[in-house]
């Protein structure tokens, strides 16, 4: 995903490549349910942060942070916290 | 891929600089880049709320009227965002930790740590001794004007020594601790206290 | 023949592999087109995105996000790089890098904002700026599948220079094979300019798009604040959320 110096948000879809490094399958399509509001939506369509220390995807309706991502040189760090559970529709055939 | 292509030409920003002002590892801007974990805050000042806190409970509370009217602390310093640049002769205007302290009644600090709680739920761990002794501040103003939004205003959190991160935006809370605790940042690879000088930028260093 | 892209059966772990600038096409004054060669391209879908890496020769890295705007049925892949003043990566790829360079790309990325043909309904792009190049993906494949349903292309540039890939949306618009191109030029406009003069409004998306009841895949991609108009306008005139694909643009750290 691209660091940006604006205060903009990006497009959950961004982070598709950052997300690839950790997992086997492409977690943007996924959806997920929001710990602070309950609501469902794709990961694409959640907001990606402050891509310079590290990305962070906000919920798009209660700008919870659902998902923390920091690459440091010593390694992945991932916090899930604030996202409830994962739904994965198998890649089609 | 064990050796990536090297893309001719290609500099990126500008190398670092030997200065004895610049710690190692960063370089030299004239901007001011704004990073932000969140949508930046625009809640009316009639709002806000400044206070200082202990186990869930505030210990002083101040108006955004009754914290302007506390003595007034003036500050040039450099400041080092670990994303690597540095910025310097920075000025600055708001109420230091002391007087914030002295102001609510407290003798000593009720804690060695502290927590800086922001809108936007972000958090940065900073002992006490990096905030009290005139170390560091609550910020209102940055040269000479009111603090923009987007650099955090309508106050930050102002600890110039550490890395930038740690003066976080849009404080709303210094909550003191007997533990140190790890922040928004801390908890997810980067380091607990980010002395630039010794370039602890990660969790490790 | 249309590869699988991201559509395998087995999912791929993303590899950073080498490209190579194979062409170079100035679209702009501030816009150039990258033609890469790949040594192993699984394909893609319209619409998807690569990320690349570039390393200074004193191992500096910065690392970006670029949509691929060429078609799968292409050769090569295609990027469009818009130069932001005092970036640091797109200054390089919009200037300084000839044809033989090399630098790291890892991809295709994302299955949200894609469209094929073999999806039913009109077709609504919506684009602002640089952020036409996943639209034009899009436009490409849809010509080389030979694709006959309505589609338009709704396109907001700040003056007619600035207008990315004219010559092509206009011999594409040309094939009478459905597609509509609208322009908007919202600062500069030419004498005799017969298209819009204005930011994409309401007005704009309710008489350039397609009713609600015909259920348009609609897709917007540019700056934030017109992805989030437009998005918002579209679900006002009643439109499904789900049928609403957007994406975010910078300005970035370029």
């Amino acid at each position: 995903m691209q660091p940006h110096t604006n205060d903009a948000p990006l497009d959950g879809n961004a982070a598709g490549g950052l997300l690839s490094e950790l997992f086997a399958f492409d977690v943007t399509t996924a959806s997920v349910i929001c710990e602070g509001c309950e609501t469902q939506g794709e990961v694409a369509q959640a907001r990606v942060y402050g891509g310079t220390m590290g990305a962070l995807l906000r919920c798009a309706h209660c700008d919870t942070v659902m998902i923390r991502l920091v690459h440091t040189p010593h390694g992945f760090w991932l916090d899930m916290r604030g996202a409830r559970s994962f739904f994965v529709k198998p890649p089609a055939e | 891929m064990a050796q990536p292509p090297i893309s001719r030409g290609f500099r990126g920003r500008k190398p670092p600089v030997q200065s004895d002002r610049i710690p190692p590892g960063q370089h030299l801007v004239h901007d001011f880049p704004v990073l932000s974990a969140g949508p930046t805050p625009h809640a009316p000042l009639s709002e806000w709320s400044f206070s200082l806190d202990q186990g869930g409970k505030a210990l002083k509370e101040w108006s955004w009227e009754e914290f302007n009217a506390l003595p007034q602390t003036r500050l040039k310093t450099d400041i080092h965002c670990v994303t690597t640049w540095s910025k310097l002769d920075t000025q600055w205007r708001g109420v230091s930790i002391d007087d914030l302290l002295k102001a609510a009644g407290l003798a000593e600090p009720p804690g060695d740590f502290t927590m800086a709680h922001c809108d936007g739920d972000y958090t940065t761990n900073v002992p006490v001794d990096d905030l009290a002794g005139g170390k560091g501040m609550v910020a209102t103003h940055f040269e000479g004007e009111p603090l923009a939004p987007e650099h955090g205003g309508p106050a930050r959190l102002l600890v110039p020594h550490l890395y930038f991160w740690k003066s976080a935006k849009w404080i709303r809370t210094l909550e003191f601790l007997d533990s140190d605790e790890p922040g928004f940042w801390e908890q997810l690879g980067y380091h607990i206290y980010g002395d630039p000088w010794q370039e602890q930028r990660y969790a490790g260093d | 023949m249309i590869r699988n892209g991201s559509d395998s059966a087995v999912p791929r772990r993303l590899q950073w592999q080498t490209a190579e600038v194979s062409g170079l096409i100035d679209e702009t004054p501030r816009v150039r087109s990258l033609v890469l060669t790949l040594p192993d391209w699984p394909g893609h879908k319209p619409g998807q995105h690569v990320d690349i890496r570039l390393t200074g020769e004193d191992g500096y890295r910065a690392q970006r996000s670029y949509s691929i705007a060429s078609a799968p049925e292409s050769e090569n892949v295609m990027l469009t790089v818009e130069r932001i003043e005092d970036g640091e990566v797109s200054p390089y790829l919009s200037i300084d890098v000839r044809k033989g360079d090399k630098f790291e790309l890892r991809g295709p990325i994302g299955g949200h904002f894609v469209w094929t043909s073999a999806l039913q309904g009109p077709l609504f792009l919506i684009a602002g700026g640089s952020g036409v190049a996943p639209l034009m993906a899009m436009l490409r494949h849809r010509a080389a599948a030979k694709n006959k349903a309505p589609a338009t292309l709704l396109y907001s540039s700040r003056a007619f220079e600035d207008i990315i890939y004219r010559t092509e949306l206009e011999r594409l618009a040309a094939m009478g094979d459905g597609l509509k191109i609208v322009h908007t030029l919202t600062r500069q406009q030419p004498a005799g300019w017969a298209g819009g003069a204005r930011r994409i409004d309401r007005a704009m998306l309710e008489s350039e798009g397609f009713p609600p009841a015909a259920r348009p895949r609609i897709f917007i991609c540019g700056p934030t604040r017109l992805v989030e108009s437009a998005s918002q306008i579209m679900l006002d005139l009643g439109h499904e959320a789900n049928l609403i694909k957007t994406e975010r643009f910078g300005p970035t750290g370029g």
